[in-house]
């Protein structure tokens, strides 16, 4: 496999792994639904069939949970009385690069050398383990065949002495480098109980292939660990907003960069937040409002079992700026979406009486207040369904649904349905008609707080003398990206190219800036959240005397005008503003163009795709050619939730015949029944050459700070 | 990637689990990320996944302690029987979903450019497979299904899934790379 392909391969397979795997259940919802079973299931069983095996086991766990620091300082101090090493255990906080941070007084042990061991031609080697109170984590590389990152379906064991196998709770896979055939392989392990003792990994099926690999550890010293500044172990935290706390927890400072944890917590018991819709970041701004560039390096492994912690790097500072950490959420919302739950055993409670007579369809009026802590709800209504008896409440603004049960025989499920019509829908499933009075419980309240939620922090200094001042805007050496010649002896393609240069051509002649203003209209897919229905783009790009952009400011706005997000780039650095992401790109410079239909006629053929064309008229009277390119599939794609299955896709261009702009652009799918169905249609509202950008988009600019 | 965490002696652990709520646990947390991540890839919808989730393992639990489930058997294929029921039940319940405020596993990439684009590339891929074929990399990859455990799902022997999916996957990656070309 060439380094192209496996280059690209390591893009589909993560592709693969965030489309298939990348979600998790919300905890609030694991934990609220294990209590439910718990509950069914007590009501399920008789007490005398209970099993006093689990009982036993579970009071045996319990019990071990409270020895092993104990066990582990008496190891320890045993092993440091033999050697004669004196190592820094205790009190060792910081970073560790793939593990984390480590907790207060945590006693971390480390690799004690490389160990590898070899299956036909295969080598798979121990790099790193770090062992922690609380897991173990372990990087290894696999060398010697071509993998795919994506097929690691091995299982993982340490095996000590007296102790059953340790199964592997998590692993994780990644390709290393272009250059060989390598791929890391990452596995997280419950705690050890004494690490102090030889152990063996053993590995089954890493690619068909088992491994036995002896190794030992040895506490970590201190030159391996990030240190953690004295004075930032105590987290610093937001104000309270809703119950809920942007928290700094953890800051580790090196010559090069300063590392640092955020959370979101609850301070109110049984509140979760949600992930706060989905993704939430931080932006770190000065008082000047320069933003700082983030790079989040939460371990996969430990981001897989806490939801609402990241971990970024950014430049080292002076100690002397005055910074603001902020809480951002995609998409942009001064809300975040938290939950409330009611444990069963005090939970606000109202009777139900069906009544005689009761069948499918039957409904009641029940105007029944609930107070739930802060939430004040008003039952006004119940109904018999196919699915069980649906509620109706009345709530407060901030509640967008809640979740009801109850303990009776009938009950089997419960679900809660987002506002219609003004009010909110709980369900909860019947396996039969009611014909009791029964006791329903509030198990659960969505909601959602407003608020800003933001932590000012004087970060500690750079350990070195070369701790760098944030520099504004410096341009890195750019290559400029090479433009194709002789593109085609397709005529048409010619064409569109001629046309594209001609339209491109005196917006490439700089110095100069450029204004460019687009809208899309998106029809959402199911449960599509971005980009909204309307979106306006808006670029501003600064062209140099040979016509490539130096550097770029892009705005995204809703129909109300509100900016959804925005980015700058200065030569090939980009930083997200309102997320806090930045990096670089390609390392090239790019021709300024607004051509994206060559591209795509290009590769038209090798696709099998249709190319068509003819004239139309552009919305502004001119004369415009329409091109369709259009896909056809080899069968028909029945998507759920869809009426009609595809039977293709393809694009529109619409380009002015006269300037050579392509105005509109188009994607749609095909229907069985011959009809197109619009996904999204882009319209280009502006192009302008202008001398200089407003000062608040140079604003912007400048508060591209590069990371050294 | 691909999580492990595997359950030992899952036979022994579903026949306690007939009566111990700690051994319905352990299934539990075992089980409620793969069936989670396999129904909010069916229903496009957190609420009604969650939802989903709940009827599913309520159903699981009944089933367990009125011995619906025989000893010996898949259990995770039982599970994902049930699972795949209870989508059938949603489809025929919803004529239209309602759009949610909560994210979606393609939406959340959404936020990163590059991965964007890529999800685009990967869903206009799996838009070119047959369902029976997306079902497939479902049950696989959202589900962690392992090729024995589809093969009792979907009444195909272990090596005839294993064969489907890699094929699968050999198209994938054919078309990816031409589109990079």
């Amino acid at each position: 496999m060439n380094k192209k392909k496996k280059f690209l391969q390591s893009n589909l397979d993560e592709a693969l792994h965030q489309f298939y795997a990348g979600e998790k259940s919300e905890k609030p919802f694991a934990d609220s639904l294990e209590e439910q079973l718990r509950q069914h299931h007590e009501e399920l069983i008789p007490k005398d069939r209970k099993s006093c095996s689990q009982l036993k086991r579970r009071s045996i766990m319990n019990k071990l949970k409270t020895q092993p620091v104990f066990a582990l300082l008496i190891t320890i101090f045993a092993f440091l009385a033999l050697t004669g090493i004196v190592y820094a255990v205790g009190r060792l906080t910081g970073f560790i690069p793939g593990f984390g941070f480590t907790a207060e007084g945590e006693n971390v042990y480390v690799l004690a050398e490389p160990a590898e061991s070899t299956s036909g031609e295969t080598i798979l080697q121990i790099n790193k383990v770090v062992s922690g109170d609380n897991h173990l984590w372990m990087e290894l590389t696999i060398k010697g065949e071509t993998w795919s990152e994506w097929e690691n379906f091995s299982d993982a064991f340490i095996l000590q002495t007296d102790e059953d196998p340790i199964r592997c709770n998590s692993t994780s896979s990644s390709g290393v480098s272009e250059d060989e055939v390598e791929v890391e392989v990452n596995y997280e392990f419950p705690a050890l109980t004494d690490p102090t003792i030889g152990m063996t990994l053993q590995v089954e099926n890493l690619y068909g292939q088992d491994f036995t690999i002896p190794f030992t550890l040895r506490p970590i010293e201190n030159d391996e660990v990030i240190p953690e500044p004295t004075e930032m172990q105590n987290p610093l935290q937001s104000e309270s907003i809703g119950g809920v706390q942007l928290v700094l927890d953890h800051v580790a400072v090196d010559s090069d960069k300063t590392i640092f944890q955020v959370s979101l917590r609850s301070d109110q018991p049984h509140t979760g937040t949600q992930g706060s819709a989905g993704y939430w970041s931080v932006t770190l701004s000065d008082e000047n409002g320069s933003l700082y560039p983030l790079t989040d390096i939460t371990p996969e492994l430990i981001a897989q079992g806490i939801d609402d912690t990241h971990i970024y790097k950014t430049i080292p500072f002076t100690g002397s700026e005055k910074l603001t950490l902020k809480l951002s959420v995609f998409p942009p919302t001064d809300e975040v979406y938290l939950t409330k739950d009611f444990p069963p055993i005090n939970c606000p409670t109202f009777a139900f009486d069906p009544g005689e007579n009761v069948e499918i369809g039957k409904t009641w009026k029940l105007n029944q207040e609930i107070t739930a802590g802060d939430f004040k709800l008003k039952v006004v209504g119940a109904a018999l369904t196919d699915e069980g008896l649906v509620f109706e409440i009345e709530h407060d603004h901030s509640v967008s649904s809640v979740m009801f049960y109850s303990s009776d025989p009938l009950v089997t499920s419960a679900g809660s349905s987002p506002v219609q019509s003004g009010n909110i829908f709980a369900v909860i499933n019947l396996s039969g008609i009611p014909d009791q009075p029964m006791e329903i419980q509030l198990m659960r309240v969505y909601y959602q707080v407003k608020g800003d939620w933001e932590i000012q922090w004087q970060p500690p200094a750079a350990p070195e003398k070369d701790s760098a001042a944030p520099s504004s805007t410096p341009l890195p050496t750019l290559y400029p990206k090479p433009t194709p010649t002789a593109i085609t002896t397709d005529p048409f393609l010619f064409e569109m190219k001629q046309l594209a240069d001609k339209f491109d051509a005196p917006f490439q002649e700089g110095p100069t800036w450029v204004h460019v203003i687009k809208e899309t209209d998106t029809e959402p897919a199911i449960g599509q959240y971005y980009p909204p229905e309307y979106l306006k783009n808006e670029k501003w790009y600064e062209i140099n005397a040979e016509g490539f952009i130096a550097r770029s400011v892009s705005l995204d706005y809703d129909k109300d005008g509100r900016i959804l997000q925005q980015s700058g780039t200065v030569g090939d650095y980009s930083v997200n503003f309102t997320y806090g992401f930045s990096g670089f790109n390609d390392g090239t410079l790019n021709l300024f163009s607004m051509d994206t239909l060559t591209h795509s006629l290009g590769s038209a053929d090798q696709y099998g795709i249709q190319v068509t064309h003819k004239d139309s008229t552009c919305e502004n009277g001119n004369d415009c050619l329409l091109v369709i390119l259009l896909d056809t599939f080899e069968s028909p794609v029945q998507n759920p939730g869809e009426k009609q299955a595809f039977t293709g896709s393809g694009q529109h261009f619409w380009i002015d015949e006269e300037s050579g702009l392509q105005v509109k652009w188009q994607s749609f799918w095909v229907l069985e029944d011959g009809s197109e169905s619009i996904n999204s249609t882009e319209n280009t509202i502006l192009v302008e050459k202008v001398n200089t950008p407003p000062q608040s988009i140079l604003d912007i600019l400048h508060k591209v700070i590069i990371v050294p | 990637m691909n999580e492990k965490n595997v359950i030992k002696n899952e036979d022994a652990l579903v026949e306690n689990a007939r009566r111990d709520p700690d051994a319905f646990a352990v299934l539990y947390q075992y089980y409620l990320d793969p069936l989670y991540r396999y129904l909010l890839q069916r229903v496009h919808h957190v609420h009604d996944a969650e939802d989903l989730t709940t009827r599913v393992f309520m159903q699981v639990l009944e089933g367990l302690t009125a011995n619906r489930y025989q000893k010996g058997g898949c259990f995770a294929a039982w599970l994902f029987t049930i699972a795949r029921r209870r989508v059938a039940d949603y489809y025929r319940e919803h004529t239209s979903v309602l759009l949610d405020d909560q994210p979606n596993p393609v939406s959340d990439v959404l936020a990163n450019i590059e991965k964007k684009e890529d999800i685009q590339k990967l869903t206009h891929l799996l838009a070119q497979l047959g369902e029976q074929q997306q079902e497939l990399l479902r049950l696989r990859f959202s589900a962690n299904l392992s090729f024995a455990e589809i093969g009792v799902l979907e009444g195909r022997t272990e090596a005839a899934v294993k064969m489907a999916v890699y094929r699968i996957l050999d198209y994938l990656r054919e078309h990816w790379e031409e589109d990079n070309e």
